[in-house]
């Protein structure tokens, strides 16, 4: 398999099993978030380039990345299914009072990533939060009540 | 720019929780995927995707003059071991063995222990001749290399008066 084939398939398999995984780790920069991120950039490398130390090998590798983030984005442009399944959706996790907690399961966050998010925005009080969103890149948006 | 995608207001969209039928979806695939990715890593682990503690098989001629442990699945240019057990003719001091020129070629042929006396081009086969202590009657050969090819290969040895092994082999990208 050359090595343009084989980054573009790196590319895809990254991008889905980090999806697969869970978006907290594209996010957040704890030490375990990091081990992954780190660990998938050096182990891809290997994998795509293999024994070819050319700047060849490197440069055509290095553009087909290039090629395919910019045909991800035309899709994701193109297509909202497409966008949805690359990115995901908002996903409210507390609203008035009441948490989710299937989906805070599911999003492996918890009451203290909101909470923090509620401070960091300069509130002292759940009650005075009125949606908790977690959005399509881990973040958490914080919606004031009225 | 053209909007393709015109979303709902923003509060609609609160209010409904944005897109929770595609989150459900999603969760389902996100299971299935990491089930997938599990699968994957235990067969890797077994050693049914290349080396590990089941990737070994073994394999003997009708007249039991070679024995073989290999690998049937391997994975592109990392390294494997064929391990030939070998019959020696009765007061030899040397064992031939003539094998498949594909298992220098495509097999990425890098070392054979013992170190083979004599070369010889056979056809579309190479012969080796290692030299054995007087009185062995069992002769291990061991070659060691990286696959340069993908998908099933077909593989042969023998020893001058015996058998034709044959086994096939298949590297993974």
């Amino acid at each position: 398999m050359n090595t343009v084939v084989k980054a573009a398939a790196a590319y895809l398999i990254v991008l889905f099993v980090i999806r697969l995984i869970g978006r907290r780790t594209a996010s957040q920069q704890a030490p375990i978030d990091m081990v992954v991120l780190f660990l998938f950039g050096g182990l891809s490398v290997s994998a795509v380039l293999g024994d070819d130390h050319s700047f060849t090998g490197a440069m055509s590798a290095l553009l087909t990345v290039g090629l395919m983030h910019v045909a991800v984005s035309w899709l994701k442009l193109r297509f909202v299914w497409f966008e949805r399944i690359v990115d995901g959706t908002p996903i409210v996790v507390y609203r008035d009072g009441v948490w989710d907690e299937a989906r805070m399961r599911q999003l492996r966050m918890q009451q203290a990533d909101i909470r923090t998010a509620a401070r960091q925005q300069g509130l002292d009080d759940l009650d005075k939060v009125a949606v908790g969103i977690v959005e399509r890149d881990g973040k958490v948006s914080i919606i004031e009540k009225a | 720019m053209e909007v393709i995608h015109k979303d709902p207001p923003m509060r609609e969209e609160i209010a409904a929780g944005f897109y929770p039928a595609f989150e459900d979806g999603w969760r389902r695939a996100e299971i299935a995927g990491r089930f997938g990715m599990l699968a994957f890593v235990a067969l890797c682990a077994l050693g049914l995707l290349g080396h590990g503690p089941f990737s070994e098989r073994t394999r003997t001629n009708a007249d039991d003059s070679i024995t073989i442990r290999y690998e049937p699945v391997v994975r592109f240019g990392a390294p494997t071991i064929l391990r030939l057990d070998t019959r020696v003719p009765p007061g030899g001091d040397k064992v031939a063995v003539t094998i498949a020129k594909n298992l220098v070629d495509l097999f990425g042929l890098e070392s054979i222990t013992p170190r083979p006396e004599t070369w010889q081009v056979a056809g579309a086969n190479i012969r080796l001749v290692f030299p054995v202590l007087q009185g062995e009657t069992r002769a291990l050969i061991r070659f060691t290399g990286s696959p340069s090819f993908r998908g099933g290969v077909d593989l042969t040895a023998r020893l001058d008066a015996g058998e034709t092994l044959s086994w096939s082999q298949y590297a993974v990208p």
